[in-house]
């Protein structure tokens, strides 16, 4: 809690310092027992990406925090896309809003330009790290200093519906289930249901499943400086695996696969036409409010080599920043604050943002969960001790390099390139971009 | 101008200084009127200035840099014009749109000029009939009509629907070998076609300005014409188009400009990607992912200048070619 000089402010009215160009003086955050009051400062800007449904619940969240420190905050909720094309955009032109939502890949890259603030005065108050398990906190510090907090953390899901697994007379895997058993199993599911309706989603052309897929063979993304921390072979390999499993009719063809608008409620599992989905933990209670089956949950398949690890790791899922220049750090950092560690106030973002870092947060949440919830915190915590360590940051190219990897792998699934070419062009191609 | 205003030699000493007198006057006046002038441009100069040629030159100095919007521009000579030799991608996006520009842009200018030629007619209730074929062009560039594309060409859209009902699907597969069900939008062999037909059912601009230029044709040289037995077609070819050569001359320009710079409709209905496998990756897509989802400032500036140049040379190519067949009234053909 900072009050400072808050008499003379009252005095002398918001307005005033309003005009009074803010720099040397210092406003107060608006938290505590002068019950903040700030009606003449400036409203705050906070901006995420979203869904409709993040969106509302972080309004709701932002408004109580509003009703107690007094301050007014400005929303920007977006798509991820609009997001960073517009924050990248504010960060050039200095109109950074006063909070940001961050992610793993793009955190470093804002560190390195200098962008955000450092946040280590404001440990441990407001910022009650120790609440958040050490690996999570580790994630938002470079160079020795802390940059961004996580919201929550994440885990790759195997997302499935039951009614259809139940249709093609076949059980929901457990967590033992291997990659060429999960072949098996998807092209039986086709078979066993009607036209139109396939085991699993095609995820020959996302990179989430491929380095789950390269963490059980003990590789990664990225090595820590930065290059490719894989071969081309293993490219080849994992577009080959999906290219049969497309020709066994097991999953989604490349064209359709390429028509869908990538949208939640278009996808397999929703509308009933697909058994498995590669996702993120965080989408299982969407999945579960948008399907009208039962939805089951398990881990990515695994290494079919004997003990590999299951490639599996809490991934930070949403990390909150405040720019290096803000105009109101201390109010910038309550809100954050607020947003990470109060029961109370991020108790209202619920599981949206992942399973909550703070432990005080999620012990509020659990009396009261949803179904959905619950499945989701049931399995996310199932995997505590069992994961692995968390991957170094992905470099700047990374978004280039994954439209790459769609790019290819859609050259292979049109038969425009053979599997082997597509897969040593796209390692070429990254390892240029990685190189520029 | 009037930039003269000394007296004649023969004139008396009074008079001259009466002349410089006045002149004196009628030159601080229009002094006066110059800086009203520039006062009231003042606003326009400061906006060309500032949202214009400001950015304009930036974007030049920009191509020359490597910037990634977050740090400052660092110079990096003709690195990004290189790069962009050795991107598949930006061959990609090239050859895309060209083929867009090149297809598309006649297609639709020669539907325009069809549609007007019979909708120029006194027909009743023309006038409607002329406001609902133009109304796609009003609708045409909207994202709701990019999104309803999606659906018309989709897998189970109503394209697939319409033909598997009038069983023109086995008939197509015959012919084109397009297997009955194929998703035009997700295969990469029909998305740009689709695109094509979307921006040729957007002709209702050209149409109107094709319109507008028939109704100026000489109702006598066309009677004429009919009454020594030139049939329409011959009227069409021998009197119509030659007087219409101009405005499809504009038109065509206007097109290739335009169509060079579309975006909208490859963006909704790729998701922004460009795909499949960069089958709509229009010139402008790539360039609004280079800029903003690779953030490769530098790079995304060279291309836009280099877009430029193509479209400069396109349309002076095009005026070139203009002499040999576009026909202006008051010239005297010479054959």
């Amino acid at each position: 809690m900072r009050t400072r000089r808050i008499n003379r402010r009252r005095l002398l009215g918001g307005a005033v310092l309003l005009g009074a160009g803010t720099a040397g003086l210092p406003i107060l955050t608006g938290c505590g027992d002068n019950g903040g009051g700030g009606g003449g400062n400036r409203p705050l800007r906070f901006a995420w990406w979203g869904n409709p449904e993040r969106d509302e619940r972080t309004n709701n969240a932002v408004r109580l925090w509003s009703d107690r420190s007094g301050r007014t905050v400005n929303t920007e909720p977006a798509n991820w896309e609009d997001y960073w094309a517009s924050l990248t955009t504010q960060v050039a032109g200095g109109n950074t809003p006063d909070l940001m939502q961050q992610d793993y890949q793009y955190l470093k890259e804002y560190v390195d330009n200098g962008s955000l603030l450092a946040l280590d005065d404001y440990v441990p108050d407001p910022l009650q790290i120790d609440q958040i398990p050490e690996d999570t906190v580790n994630s938002g510090r470079f160079n020795d200093a802390l940059y961004a907090i996580s919201m929550g953390y994440n885990t790759f899901a195997l997302v499935s519906n039951k009614g259809v697994l139940a249709d093609a007379g076949v059980e929901q895997p457990d967590d033992t289930l291997t990659w060429s058993e999960f072949f098996d199993l998807a092209v039986r599911i086709s078979e066993n249901t009607p036209d139109g309706v396939y085991g699993s989603e095609n995820a020959m052309n996302a990179m989430e499943p491929f380095e789950c897929w390269l963490r059980q063979r003990g590789k990664e993304l990225y090595t820590a400086d930065g290059r490719l921390a894989y071969t081309a072979a293993d490219v080849e390999e994992w577009f080959q695996y999906w290219m049969d499993l497309i020709a066994a009719g097991g999953c989604f063809t490349t064209e359709q696969d390429a028509e869908g608008t990538g949208a939640l409620e278009d996808r397999g599992v929703p509308t009933r036409t697909g058994g498995f989905d590669f996702h993120w933990s965080n989408v299982i209670t969407a999945f579960v409010d948008l399907t009208d089956d039962e939805v089951g949950v398990s881990q990515y398949p695994q290494g079919d080599a004997p003990n590999s690890p299951n490639g599996q790791y809490y991934k930070a899922s949403m990390y909150l920043a405040v720019p290096a220049d803000a105009n109101d750090p201390d109010a910038a950092v309550d809100l954050m604050s607020a947003l990470i560690f109060d029961p109370e106030i991020a108790g209202e973002l619920g599981f949206e943002r992942g399973i909550p870092a703070a432990e005080p947060v999620r012990a509020a949440l659990e009396p009261n969960l949803s179904e959905a919830e619950q499945l989701s915190l049931d399995y996310v915590t199932s995997l505590e001790g069992v994961v692995g360590p968390v991957p170094p940051p992905p470099p700047g190219a990374h978004a280039q390099i994954y439209e790459q990897f769609t790019f290819f792998s859609e050259e292979a699934g049109f038969g425009n390139l053979t599997v082997a070419d597509a897969a040593q062009q796209f390692f070429d191609e990254a390892s240029r971009l990685l190189e520029a | 101008m009037l930039t003269d205003t000394r007296p004649p030699v023969t004139a008396t000493g009074a008079e001259d200084a009466e002349h410089a007198l006045r002149a004196k006057r009628v030159r601080r006046a229009r002094r006066r009127a110059n800086r009203a002038v520039f006062l009231f441009l003042g606003p326009w100069f400061f906006g060309l200035a500032a949202f214009t040629a400001g950015p304009i030159i930036a974007s030049l100095y920009f191509s020359f840099t490597d910037y990634n919007l977050l740090g400052s521009p660092s110079w990096s000579g003709l690195d990004n014009y290189a790069g962009l030799l050795d991107d598949v991608h930006y061959r990609n996006a090239l050859r895309v749109t060209f083929i867009y520009v090149v297809v598309s842009v006649p297609l639709s200018t020669a539907a325009a000029l069809l549609v007007a030629v019979m909708l120029s007619g006194n027909r009743r209730g023309i006038g409607l009939y002329r406001a609902t074929y133009y109304l796609p062009s009003l609708l045409g560039g909207s994202v709701a009509i990019a999104v309803l594309w999606r659906q018309i060409f989709g897998a189970d859209g109503l394209v697939n629907q319409l033909l598997a009902l009038s069983r023109l699907d086995g008939l197509i597969e015959a012919v084109f070998g397009v297997e009955p069900g194929t998703s035009w939008i997700g295969n990469p062999d029909h998305a740009l076609n689709t695109l094509i037909i979307l921006h040729i059912w957007q002709f209702g601009a050209p149409m109107v300005i094709f319109l507008a230029g028939i109704k100026q044709i000489p109702a006598d040289l066309i009677e004429s014409a009919a009454v020594d037995g030139a049939s329409r077609v011959q009227r069409f070819f021998r009197i119509t188009l030659p007087l219409l050569s101009p405005l499809v001359f504009f038109n065509l320009v206007l097109g290739m400009i335009g169509a060079f710079k579309a975006f909208t409709p490859a963006y909704v209905v790729s998701n922004g990607r460009g795909g499949p496998a960069d089958s709509t990756l229009f010139y402008t897509l790539h360039l609004y992912a280079t800029a903003f989802r690779f953030r490769d400032m530098g790079a995304a500036s060279a291309m836009a200048w280099i877009m430029l140049a193509v479209i400069a040379i396109f349309t002076a190519g095009m005026f070139l070619t203009a002499r040999y067949w576009v026909y202006y009234g008051d010239q005297v053909k010479l054959r």
